[in-house]
């Protein structure tokens, strides 16, 4: 079987996303559902909605698909399922359950890349230590998979995007840039080698930096996907409502991403990122236009953004080093609500 | 004036060519960025406007086109036919031939005479089936692409045919008239040595 899901994405797809401001202009006009159990839900656009069952169990929810990033069937399984859990992972949950979501145009591609996709998510949501009792599969083109996951965690340990308080420190547990590197592959700009360090980046699971927050009773976290660090940070500092500064010369960046956007290979979906930012961010400090850019890059299963109390800051990054985020570094700090929700440095 | 043409392409490649097309652009140089895709213009907007660059927009149907302000020049001065002339030709039968003006005039002699026959020379060559692949212009040759120069419209007409119109960028400096420049690439010796080497013929009129 030679099969390139690459082939089967429109060139210059740039990101699958619907545009962060016109999602929140929509979700804005539905009707939350009251309910008190309901600890988290799409109100502070946090990573997954949180129920409470009793006083000791609440179930995290989430579902995340998307079309292929890489070539490889097998690797898009692996990308797609580590992406799926890391919105369980940023709440401080287990993952428990998980259901299958894909589309497959089971007339264009051979059917062994499907069952590669499915190994893939398989294989990755056993290393997760979940199961995959089920799923749902439509005929369509191109190819998207994803998990709808269900996780736990004790109501009293949830870990909100709203949880992030003055005077934290921001740890982030994975270098960014996995969207300039695969469309500087899809350019050929750039090396075999730089694209296999973002796909590696993308597999990781977020579950032990989970682990690491558990340990240190961190309240406020959240996953960067596709709004990009810049996104995410600001999506953060709204629901806490507090203001982000963010150091940019001290975010790690995967292999030959700053070159890449020096170049221009910037896609799409920085540009839709940074226009949400725009007017509730503050750039004036950062000189650097790649910088900038790189801060609105949307990452497939990015990692972890950790609000963290100074005092901890030092040991958590130590333990997030050595339980295999070794790119980890702290990134910027959180204080009093200023005049922007977001200042990049 | 130098030319991005990013037509049939989507992002982020319109970004990429007008990016390097940037840094080929010379001080004083105006950049124009063609696009066909709504997206890719958008963000080629933004990314002008974030840099601080001056930027006009005109679009006829499908087809933008972006004239970018590089240092001193006002866009101002850009000829209106810059802006209706959208589709760029790719060179017609392009020869394997440079031609080089190290003046503005055609031979020597009588300097009246010199530049009557540099206009002469540039409208035949305009109406020769086989338009060369360069034209490379040094030392006071420079100054024909000057806003001012009596050839500029044969200037224009060859560059927007596809024809590859390098400056000397040392000369422009030395003659002081950076700012006066409105045409052709500004280029350096070894671009300019690499291309007389790698043609079958260099005509020196």
């Amino acid at each position: 079987m030679d099969v390139n899901l690459l082939d089967t994405v429109e060139y210059g797809g740039c990101s699958a996303k619907i545009p962060p401001a016109k999602l929140e202009e929509i979700l804005a006009s539905l009707p939350l559902p009251s309910d008190p159990n309901i600890i988290v839900d799409i109100d502070t656009h946090d990573d997954a909605g949180v129920y409470r069952i009793n006083d000791d169990l609440a179930l995290v929810l989430t579902t995340d698909f998307f079309p292929p990033v890489c070539s490889d069937p097998y690797e898009f399984g692996q990308i797609a399922a580590a992406n799926s859990l890391s919105d369980i992972y940023a709440m401080g949950a287990v993952p428990l359950l998980a259901l299958n979501i894909v589309m497959f145009p089971q007339a264009d591609i051979p059917m062994e890349a499907y069952a590669e996709i499915l190994k893939g998510g398989f294989d990755k949501a056993t290393e997760a230590g979940t199961r995959i009792i089920g799923g749902h599969t439509i005929d369509d083109a191109p190819p998207k998979y994803g998990l709808a996951v269900v996780g736990t965690v004790s109501p009293s340990r949830v870990i909100t995007n709203a949880g992030a308080v003055p005077g934290d420190r921001l740890i982030l547990t994975k270098p960014v840039g996995t969207g300039i590197i695969l469309a500087g592959q899809r350019l050929q700009m750039t090396e075999e080698a730089n694209v296999q360090a973002a796909l590696d980046s993308m597999k990781q699971l977020n579950r032990a930096g989970a682990e690491v927050m558990q340990q240190f009773d961190i309240r406020g976290a959240t996953d960067i996907t596709g709004f990009g660090l810049g996104g995410h940070a600001l999506k953060m500092a709204k629901a806490g409502n507090v203001t982000i500064n963010i150091e940019m010369e001290k975010v790690p960046l995967l292999p030959d991403v700053y070159r890449l956007a020096d170049e221009g290979c910037l896609p799409g979906a920085s540009f839709r990122n940074l226009e949400y930012a725009t007017g509730s961010m503050d750039a004036e400090g950062l000189d650097d236009y790649n910088l900038r850019m790189i801060a609105f890059d949307a990452q497939t299963s990015g990692g972890l953004l950790i609000s963290v109390a100074p005092e901890k800051a030092e040991e958590v990054l130590t333990q997030l080093i050595e339980k295999g985020y070794p790119r980890s570094a702290i990134i910027g700090n959180v204080t009093a609500r200023g005049k922007t929700y977001l200042n990049l440095l | 004036m130098k030319i991005a043409d990013t037509t049939g392409h989507s992002c982020p490649v319109p970004l990429i060519m007008a990016k390097k097309a940037l840094k080929e652009t010379g001080e004083g140089e105006n950049l124009k960025v063609i696009t066909d895709n709504k997206t890719s213009l958008s963000n080629l907007e933004r990314f002008f406007s974030d840099n601080g660059m001056d930027y006009t927009v005109t679009s006829e149907g499908d087809l933008h086109t972006l004239i970018v302000k590089r240092g001193g020049e006002d866009i101002e001065t850009t000829q209106p036919a810059d802006y209706c002339d959208v589709k760029i030709n790719t060179p017609e039968a392009a020869g394997d031939y440079s031609v080089v003006f190290s003046s503005q005039q055609m031979g020597e002699g009588h300097e009246d005479l010199g530049l009557m026959l540099t206009k002469s020379f540039l409208i035949t060559l305009l109406a020769s089936d086989t338009l060369p692949r360069s034209v490379l212009l040094y030392n006071s040759g420079v100054k024909l692409a000057s806003h001012d120069s009596f050839v500029i419209d044969q200037l224009r007409e060859l560059e927007s045919r596809g024809v590859k119109l390098l400056l000397c960028g040392t000369c422009i400096n030395f003659y002081n008239i950076t700012r006066n420049i409105v045409v052709g690439s500004v280029s350096n010796m070894f671009d300019m040595a690499g291309e007389m080497i790698s043609v079958r013929k260099i005509i020196k009129p």
